[in-house]
């Protein structure tokens, strides 16, 4: 009866556990499938795919399905139109949830920098791209610079791709602070307590002044006479 | 004001319906599941009660709740309950004559509550199979004694919007017929009856003026304006009523109210009509059919207050009293006399609905205004004319100012002190509060006496709806920094019948004027967003710039674009999409010599949210100034700050896989649509209160787990170097460094904000306001996130104090001292001429208007301050030198004479 009864207990946790792992797993490795696109032909076209597993890993490197030609790229630079910026549009599918997040910075950043950039993307509690960011190490660049790099026949895209989850908040933090405060009083007690000199180490400052007065009063009661007296003399 | 008791802002708070006694009154809130009494000489909360309830989980609070309130007209002193399944009998002595649940189902709906002199009725509408289930509850213990239905034809829906009870009947309206429900009231008796009235149109409103048991007065209204008087009347034992139109005539914005006094021979109805700034009342006295003895009154008021929208006749010892309730939001007391109607009462109750505030600051002076007029000119000659001109007016002022003296004295010295209220002080530290309310009325409020200065009534006003929250943008359109030009403030809102119509009223802060060429009720677009252009067009006017739905962007007055906004430096503007729940910043391109007056957005950026909702968005004051780009470590190095002027709060919340829920904070970056710093908080409740400024924030929430407040500071650097010392901007590739502290708070927190000075050189303190009550100055430095655990001596030497998790709160730092407030719902704070002070108005039920030092006065004297002994320092060190001087000079002759 008992053993039943402990093989009982045994299955129920596994199985606990199993849907613990189970839930775990369908919202947590739920992979994200991303697709980058970018504006350089004038209209959205993608770039480069990617699948990855949250919590895993944070840094990638984006695998390009295409370069930009030499023209393109001259082209991209007398580019006159009134969008001068380049964006980047990251759709993501998760489950059933599907949507896009985007960002922008000046087209001439991404020239300058030879379509060398870091892509950072922000991940929700919940495994959901919240938004996206665009570096290239510049904030400022003017046209007449990038045409003096050197030029090349294809220009690669050299994209390292970056997750940052969200930060748990922080919490008042009153372990700490009362460890502290014990070690303190601790420490209070400790020092009260290793005072264990003997009497006359601990005390010599008092008790010196007491010495040296009442050996010095002893010394003048002794000598009272006899100086007294050799004064006597010299007058 | 005698007394005032401020129930709690939960829903407990919420009055449900007020029952009146002679010395006091009972009054259910918290969808029935409280009952108290106050006592009306003193408003002593006499008893109060709660609802015994089993299954009260935090889940159903959420779910709207049906509650009724019946006074039982054959026991007057008992009161009966119903809110949802619960049935609950007090006596107005306070104590609880018995308490039952009712079974309630999907399909079964407890609506009505009806009573009798022994019998509690309550009518359940069961929707599979269309009855009403009736069922009998002894009034004396709560035991069910019988029940019965009968069939019914309206839904739930339809039965609680459309129906009233009254005695044993229910009243219902579908369409152009009453239909009057007889219940019956005995077990021998089991017919229900039901009749009809016609009406010509279709019954919007059906009131019971006046109920007692044997006579009852209702009032139906029809949407064609229509309204008409029915008398019910007990038909002797048994359960039946007659009914009879009374003949009244009625204008159809007209309200009734009907009165009862022992010592009056009848009932005496009171009809009254608001029309412009005139209130219109007919007495007259029921008398079987007709109505006897009408008299008119009809008093001015003040101001135009607009319709009626709630009304009370009631006969005091004999004198007629009137209660009213404005649609502005006025309370209005007005006794009727046989002189005529006399306004006795009138508080503008619109002043604890407020949703937005500015501040203006007062006009200059004459002589200011000569003095800046003195050094204006340009060119030589132009310069000393006016020089000269302006020297001799003062002089001319001056002569005039000392015949005034003499020849009137101090007869019109009320007027000038009344002028002198309207200029600016020295260190302009008086002004000019804007306030908008809910209501649609603005006021004018100077802060020096905290007066009425003027308020302005728009009827058709309806704010725009901001999250969970009301708000009304409000505008400085042109400031007070123009001598020659009058300052100019906007509010834009809604029109209350058609929501899609935006009205613009452009006004005079000193006076209300309204400046009509600035104000207009049609714009030929839908708006989306409001916000005002950075750069002023004529005459100082900045313009207010519109985002319509088709995300286009307009300028009101239509002035092109290019003028409106910079063309060197980017606009990016983002909306918010609540069905999407994402942010998308827009970029608009302006060209220099373009002259478009509208043009569109192009998307650049896209964050959103999956599973999460956007519960709230804050961003940092217009005001708010940085005078410092770092700070000066113990070992003489600088950490840089991070500010960026672009940043945005949002709070999210949401539930996790795990079915926690969590309050998420992101500080988004406007223009390239970055997230720079977010927190996620798990078992956390909403509302989070935010503060933004500089490179901090710092944000409140309640701690579901541990039930407490608590707030989180964080602060963002650079680090050790700077990026670009000159100018910012969000394309810099700089990593924000974000260091975290969170703290307990020891009260809860209804409100939050910062001080702001003109410069920004003092310290920070952060202003709350707590549920108590109180508003509590904090400095800045106790919530600073680099407070060190163990304290160095270079964070000694750089001022920083040791860490601990509890925010300790002096009570010298409560800033309005035994004045408590109740319900604030915002502080608002300005920068003043003085670098040391600010400014703090706290709005909410009770407004507050302080001034507070951070960093106490540094620049001014104190109060006490000893005038008279460096007076005579001065003037004793003067002729000490003299007398020192003449002894030097005779010494120095002498020593020459030896």
């Amino acid at each position: 009866m008992f053993e039943q009864n402990k093989l009982s207990v045994v299955l129920l946790v596994l199985i606990v556990q199993l849907q613990l792992i189970l839930t775990f797993d369908d919202a947590n490795s739920g992979s994200v499938s991303l697709n980058f696109e970018d504006n350089i032909d004038g209209k959205f076209s993608s770039f480069s795919k990617l699948n990855i597993h949250l919590s895993s890993q944070t840094n990638f490197d984006l695998t390009p399905s295409r370069t930009i030609p030499l023209s393109q790229y001259e082209r991209l630079i007398d580019f006159k139109s009134d969008y001068p910026y380049y964006t980047l549009k990251v759709h993501f599918k998760r489950g059933a949830t599907q949507d896009y997040v985007m960002t922008s910075i000046p087209m001439c950043l991404v020239l300058q920098a030879q379509f060398q950039y870091t892509v950072t993307l922000f991940v929700s509690e919940n495994g959901y791209i919240v938004g996206v960011q665009v570096t290239t190490g510049n904030s400022t660049c003017t046209l007449s610079n990038i045409n003096q790099i050197e030029q090349k026949t294809e220009y690669n895209y050299k994209a390292t791709m970056r997750l940052q989850l969200n930060d748990a908040g922080p919490q008042p933090d009153t372990q700490r602070f009362l460890e502290k405060l014990k070690r303190q009083q601790e420490a209070k007690i400790n020092s009260q307590d290793a005072d264990n000199r003997p009497f006359i180490l601990k005390y010599w400052k008092y008790l010196l002044p007491i010495v040296v007065i009442v050996v010095l009063q002893s010394a003048f009661t002794n000598e009272g006479g006899a100086p007294a007296a050799g004064g006597g003399g010299g007058t | 004001m005698r007394w005032r008791k401020v129930f709690e802002t939960n829903e407990y708070g919420k009055i449900d319906r007020i029952i009146w006694y002679d010395q006091e009154s009972v009054i259910i809130s918290g969808q029935g599941r409280r009952a108290r009494s106050l006592r009306y000489a003193d408003g002593l909360e006499v008893w109060q009660l709660a609802a015994t309830t089993t299954n009260t989980n935090s889940n159903q609070d959420t779910v709207a709740k049906h509650c009724q309130v019946i006074k039982n007209r054959y026991d007057p002193g008992t009161i009966h309950i119903l809110s949802d399944d619960l049935l609950w009998s007090v006596s107005s002595y306070g104590e609880m004559l018995w308490s039952i649940e009712i079974p309630i189902k999907s399909t079964l709906k407890n609506l009505f509550l009806l009573s009798t002199s022994q019998y509690v009725i309550v009518g359940s509408l069961d929707s599979n199979s269309n009855q009403l289930q009736v069922t009998y509850y002894s009034k004396q213990d709560g035991q069910q004694a019988f029940s019965s239905s009968l069939p019914w034809s309206f839904n739930a829906k339809d039965s609680l919007n459309k129906c009233s009870t009254m005695n044993n009947l229910i009243l219902c309206s579908n369409n152009e017929e009453l239909s009057i429900i007889t219940i019956p009231t005995t077990t021998d008796d089991t017919n229900v009856k039901t009749r009809h009235i016609k009406a010509s149109s279709k019954i919007e409103q059906i009131r019971i003026l006046y109920e007692s048991t044997t006579r009852s007065v209702i009032l139906i209204k029809s949407d064609n304006g229509e309204t008409k008087i029915y008398q019910f009347n007990k038909k002797e034992s048994t359960s039946e009523w007659d009914f009879n139109e009374l003949n009244i005539q009625m204008k159809s914005n007209s309200f009734i109210s009907i009165a009862t006094d022992k010592n009056l021979a009848g009932q005496q109805i009171l009809e009254a009509s608001a029309n412009d700034q005139k209130l219109n009342f007919h007495v007259s006295t029921i008398n079987e059919q007709t109505l006897t003895n009408t008299r008119s009154y009809s008093v001015e008021l003040p101001e135009n207050m607009g319709e009626i929208e709630y009304l009370a006749y009631s006969v005091v010892k004999n004198t007629q009293l009137v209660t009213l309730r404005m649609q502005d939001g006025s309370l209005l007391v007005i006794k009727l006399a046989d002189n005529g109607a006399e306004l006795i009462l009138h508080r503008d109750e619109a002043l604890s609905s407020i949703i937005s505030v500015e501040t203006f600051d007062l006009s200059l002076s004459i002589t200011q205004m000569r003095i800046e007029e003195e050094f204006g000119g340009t060119g030589m000659f132009s310069m000393f004319t006016k020089r000269i001109s302006s020297q001799v007016s003062q002089l001319i002022s001056f002569f005039l100012r000392l015949l005034d003296l003499f020849t009137h004295g101090n007869r019109n010295r009320d007027y000038l002190d009344k002028q002198a209220a309207l200029v600016r002080d020295e260190f302009n530290l008086n002004k000019i509060l804007i306030v908008v309310t809910s209501v649609g009325k603005v006021f004018g409020i100077l802060t020096q006496s905290g007066g009425i200065l003027w308020k302005n009534f728009f009827p058709n006003f309806a704010p725009f709806e901001h999250f969970n929250a009301v708000h009304v943008p409000l505008f400085h359109i042109r400031s007070a920094a123009h001598y020659t030009h009058e300052p100019l403030a906007s509010i834009v809102y809604r029109d209350r019948n058609s929501l899609h119509d935006t009205h613009i009223r452009t006004f005079n802060p000193y006076t209300g004027d309204l400046e009509n060429n600035l104000t207009t009720s049609s714009l030929p677009y839908h708006v989306k967003r409001v916000f005002l252009s950075t750069q002023a067009v004529d005459e100082f006017c900045k313009v207010l710039l519109f985002v319509d739905t088709n995300n286009k962007i307009h300028t009101y007055p239509s002035v092109p674009l290019s003028r409106a906004l910079s063309t060197t430096i980017p606009t990016y503007i983002y909306l918010f999409d609540k069905s999407e729940q994402a942010f998308v910043g827009y970029y608009l391109s302006i060209d220099e010599n373009d002259q478009k007056t509208s043009t569109n957005l192009k998307e650049v950026w896209r964050v959103s949210f999956q599973n999460e909702e956007v519960i709230n968005i804050h961003t940092r004051l217009s005001s708010d100034r940085v005078h410092s780009a770092g700070i000066v470590l113990g070992d003489r190095s600088v950490l840089y700050k991070y500010t960026n002027p672009n940043l945005i709060a949002v709070v999210t919340e949401g539930i996790d896989y795990q079915k926690v829920p969590f309050v998420n904070i992101y500080l988004l970056d406007t223009v390239t649509g970055s997230v720079k710093l977010s927190h996620t908080h798990k078992r956390v409740k909403s509302p989070v209160h935010i503060v933004l400024s500089e490179n901090w924030i710092v944000y409140t929430y309640y701690n579901q787990r541990y039930r407490r407040y608590e707030a989180v500071s964080s602060s963002l650097f650079e680090g050790e170097a700077q990026y670009n010392y000159s100018t910012f901007s969000s394309f810099d590739p700089i990593e924000p460094v974000i260091q975290s502290k969170a703290y307990i708070l020891p009260y809860g927190v209804n409100a939050i904000q910062v001080t702001t000075t003109e410069k920004g050189i003092t310290s920070r303190d952060i202003i709350m306001a707590t549920p108590n009550g109180m508003l509590i100055e904090i400095p800045w430095i106790l919530f600073d996130p680099r407070r060190p655990l163990d304290l160095t001596p270079m964070d000694r030497e750089e001022g920083l104090i040791m860490y601990t998790p509890e925010i300790m709160v002096n009570f010298e730092s409560v800033i309005n001292y035994y004045k408590y407030v109740y319900n604030i719902r915002g502080i608002h704070t300005v920068a003043t001429g003085l670098e040391s002070t600010s400014i703090v108005f706290a709005y909410g039920l009770d407004l507050f208007f302080t001034r507070v030092f951070p960093s106490r006065i540094f620049d001014q004297l104190k109060d006490d301050f000893d005038f008279m002994i460096i007076g005579w320092s001065t003037v004793a060190f003067v002729v000490g030198s003299f007398v020192a001087k003449r002894f030097a000079s005779i010494h120095q002759t002498k020593k020459a004479w030896k």
